[in-house]
């Protein structure tokens, strides 16, 4: 390793050897307290030769500069002294502070900065989003309803088919008419559903009952990415027993139907009569 | 003034002006944004079709034996195509028999439902139910209900009903 020369010094981040009065390591780019004056600028009128180190720390001026400012009046003694170039008051030796919070002190001098770019990068997210809602690519509106034809109709035909399984079964073949039921359905309508059957099971047995429901109509009342109400008119036979001695019935109802999905298909959460 | 505090001044103006733009976002949504985008315009379709097809229900449903000419009046002029002629033609028969029968009639809307949507037709579905009173009734309201399919047009910027069914 080279020896450490005059103008030199070790980066406390790692280790390298560094100009004594970079403010920022060349090989890690951390931030470093430079400990001695650029030689091209001889200290003016300092009795001594100011240690920064040692300094008082001197109130934190609000003054926001530049770091080439803060660099050229660093050798400037702590009384304020008018400023040559620009309007900007002269800086204190605030390079004395730890790193920590001398980003901080940064921060705080270039707030504007530094909110101009969250501002910006916000504006740019809003516009971008905009831009992509534009593209007619999307399904839903931003409002959250659903307009894609393709999803709208996979609505009107999952509410359709899930309608006429959860309404249709046959005393002959319940076991499976029920699983095929309970297929798409939410935990808690297949809670529901599980209690009603439990009910009209035996019934259904002993009198050869048939269920059998067909959706005359579904329609959307409103809809979004993951729940959709639909107004379904369905038309359900019941018949009872078997032969000439078959009893049917026809009842037609207007119904609301409530699907919701997560990711994958749509599943029957809620089936309310109308009227 | 520096050049650092005019383009300082010229950022707080730019924030400003921006943060203004977001503030209305987060209030007005995407109406902040200029124009409708297509799913917005959709969106809103589907808010004035649901609108006329309850408007044209209700009034299609009100009868009262006093003020036909009114209440006709109003399904006229929510109607087109096959549904005005139909309603026009049988204006005479439904009048005489709303005041022989002493009919009254209120409807209200259960749920509207859209079916398929075009951008200038439209099949909703309407479940009505309404009071009906009448001398066969005695007198006395008795509940209907009403499954309804409608056949919507759009003619300028209005919704008008073209067929009016009931779902069998």
């Amino acid at each position: 390793m080279a020896k450490l020369k005059r103008d030199e010094r070790v980066c406390p981040f790692c280790g390298e050897h560094i100009k004594a009065v970079a403010i920022r390591c060349r090989f890690c780019h951390s931030d470093v307290i430079p400990l001695v004056e650029p030689e091209t600028q001889p200290a003016p009128v300092a009795p001594t030769k100011t240690t920064p180190t040692k300094t008082a720390p001197v109130a934190p001026t609000k003054t926001a500069a530049t770091k080439k400012t803060a660099a050229t009046k660093r050798a400037a003694p702590p009384e304020p002294a008018p400023a040559p170039d620009t309007g900007v008051v002269t800086e204190a030796p605030t390079r004395t502070i730890p790193t920590a919070a001398g980003t901080w002190a940064w921060v705080q001098q270039n707030l504007t900065l530094v909110l101009a770019a969250l501002v910006v990068l916000a504006a740019v997210g809003v516009g971008f989003s905009w831009w992509h809602s534009d593209k007619g690519s999307s399904s839903t509106a931003p409002s959250g309803v659903l307009v894609g034809e393709d999803a709208r109709t996979e609505v009107l035909v999952s509410a359709a088919d899930l309608t006429q399984r959860t309404l249709s079964y046959s005393y002959k073949t319940l076991a499976n008419d029920m699983e095929v039921a309970r297929a798409r359905m939410t935990p808690s309508f297949r809670k529901q559903y599980d209690s009603t059957m439990a009910q009209v099971r035996a019934n259904t047995t002993k009198n050869k009952i048939t269920l059998a429901a067909t959706a005359a109509s579904t329609a959307i009342i409103d809809a979004t990415e993951h729940k959709a109400k639909v107004l379904v008119f369905v038309n359900q036979t019941t018949s009872a027993g078997t032969g000439k001695k078959q009893d049917q019935q026809l009842s037609r109802n207007s119904l609301v139907v409530t699907l919701t999905r997560g990711d994958g298909d749509w599943a029957i959460s809620k089936l309310t009569a109308l009227g | 003034m520096s050049r650092t505090s005019l383009i300082r001044a010229a950022l707080a103006l730019i924030l400003a002006a921006l943060c203004a733009w977001l503030v209305l976002f987060a209030v007005q949504g995407s109406e902040a944004a200029p124009g409708r985008t297509q799913t917005e315009q959709k969106a809103h379709e589907y808010a004035d079709i649901t609108r006329a097809a309850k408007a044209e229900t209700l009034a299609f449903l009100a009868v009262d034996y006093t003020k036909m000419d009114e209440l006709t009046q109003r399904v006229l002029s929510g109607a087109t195509g096959t549904f005005h002629t139909q309603y026009k033609s049988s204006l005479k028969s439904l009048k005489s028999a709303a005041t022989s029968q002493k009919s009254v009639s209120k409807g209200s809307i259960d749920e509207v439902g859209l079916s398929e949507v075009d951008s200038d037709s439209a099949t909703v579905f309407v479940a009505a139910s309404s009071k009906v009173k009448n001398t066969e009734t005695k007198g006395k309201f008795q509940d209907r209900s009403w499954r309804i399919k409608l056949t919507m047009s759009k003619h300028g910027g209005d919704w008008l009903v073209s067929q009016l069914e009931f779902v069998s």
